[in-house]
């Protein structure tokens, strides 16, 4: 295995969290928080969660779960428009193009280390937090004044 | 002037008109949704510039540059590429396929302004679109 893509794999899950995290944050132009995981709730029965693919000498699967609530506030905040503006399905596009952003931003944090990957394209389903039964482990809550959301990322 | 959006995202689309008209509201605006779509619509639409998105489905925002720049009835339309990878090869390769600049996703109206006042500049100086009478700088 190349140095440069064992080095990669070493780097914790949660560096590429929090670098997820980080680009949240720029995209509605705000610090977000970390939430304490104990303490949290999410109301994982009306959520909007979506997934993103990086494949190549690393594979990536990025995931994000935000409430209703969250997903719609998100959108009118990026969209700057009113609440009551904001669809479904407007807010179903709104959170695939910040799965997509993040996964580029992701994309390239990991290619400054000459580690060849490719991004697919977002998946977005609402409703429920499949990812919940995907990946069991301690979920990453972040948080948006005082709203929650989830980032989790797995690395093969 | 006439420009074309192409991007999968209702959101970007509905972003980047509203920063184009805020910039000029007598630019006519007509939606893509892939690189397909571009294709087929340049030839109704004939527009004078394409804001292009990268990554799309059914066909890439690369794929349309390469397929519109070899094709001489459409190789004269300038492309500003919105793209959410920062990667020096694509950027060059996007270059090389003859897009005349590039936004980086998410970006800021200020940073949308600025690049897109350049590429607007450099289309004059060609004479491929009217002095607007410098609205460009009095824009919000």
């Amino acid at each position: 295995m190349p140095v440069d893509i064992f080095l990669l794999k070493l780097q914790t899950e949660a560096q590429i969290e929090d670098e997820c995290q980080k680009i949240i944050g720029g995209i509605i132009n705000e610090k977000i928080l970390l939430q304490d995981a104990v303490n949290t709730e999410f109301d994982f029965t009306k959520s909007i969660t979506g997934c993103i693919n990086l494949i190549g000498d690393i594979n990536l699967l990025i995931s994000i779960s935000f409430p209703f609530a969250l997903g719609k506030d998100l959108s009118a905040r990026t969209l700057e428009l009113s609440l009551q503006d904001v669809d479904a399905e407007l807010m179903i596009d709104n959170v695939q193009e910040i799965l997509n952003q993040v996964g580029g931003g992701v994309k390239n944090f990991i290619v400054l280390q000459n580690v060849k990957i490719d991004m697919e394209l977002p998946r977005v389903k609402l409703g429920r937090d499949y990812v919940k039964t995907a990946s069991p482990k301690k979920r990453n809550f972040y948080k948006i004044e005082n709203q929650i959301f989830c980032v989790d990322v797995t690395i093969d | 002037m006439k420009i074309m959006i192409v991007d999968d995202s209702k959101s970007i689309r509905f972003i980047v008109k509203k920063h184009l008209l805020k910039f000029n509201p007598n630019f006519t605006i007509t939606e893509a949704e892939n690189g397909k779509e571009c294709i087929e619509r340049v030839f109704v639409d004939k527009p004078d510039l394409v804001v292009m998105d990268v990554n799309m489905p059914i066909m890439n925002g690369d794929e349309a540059v390469k397929v519109l720049k070899t094709d001489l009835r459409t190789r004269h339309i300038d492309i500003m590429m919105l793209t959410t990878e920062a990667e020096t090869t694509l950027v060059m390769k996007l270059l090389k396929l003859g897009i005349k600049q590039y936004m980086i996703k998410p970006f800021k109206s200020d940073d949308f302004k600025k690049k897109f006042t350049t590429l607007i500049q450099l289309m004059q100086r060609e004479g491929k679109v009217p002095d607007f009478n410098m609205p460009i700088m009095c824009a919000v």
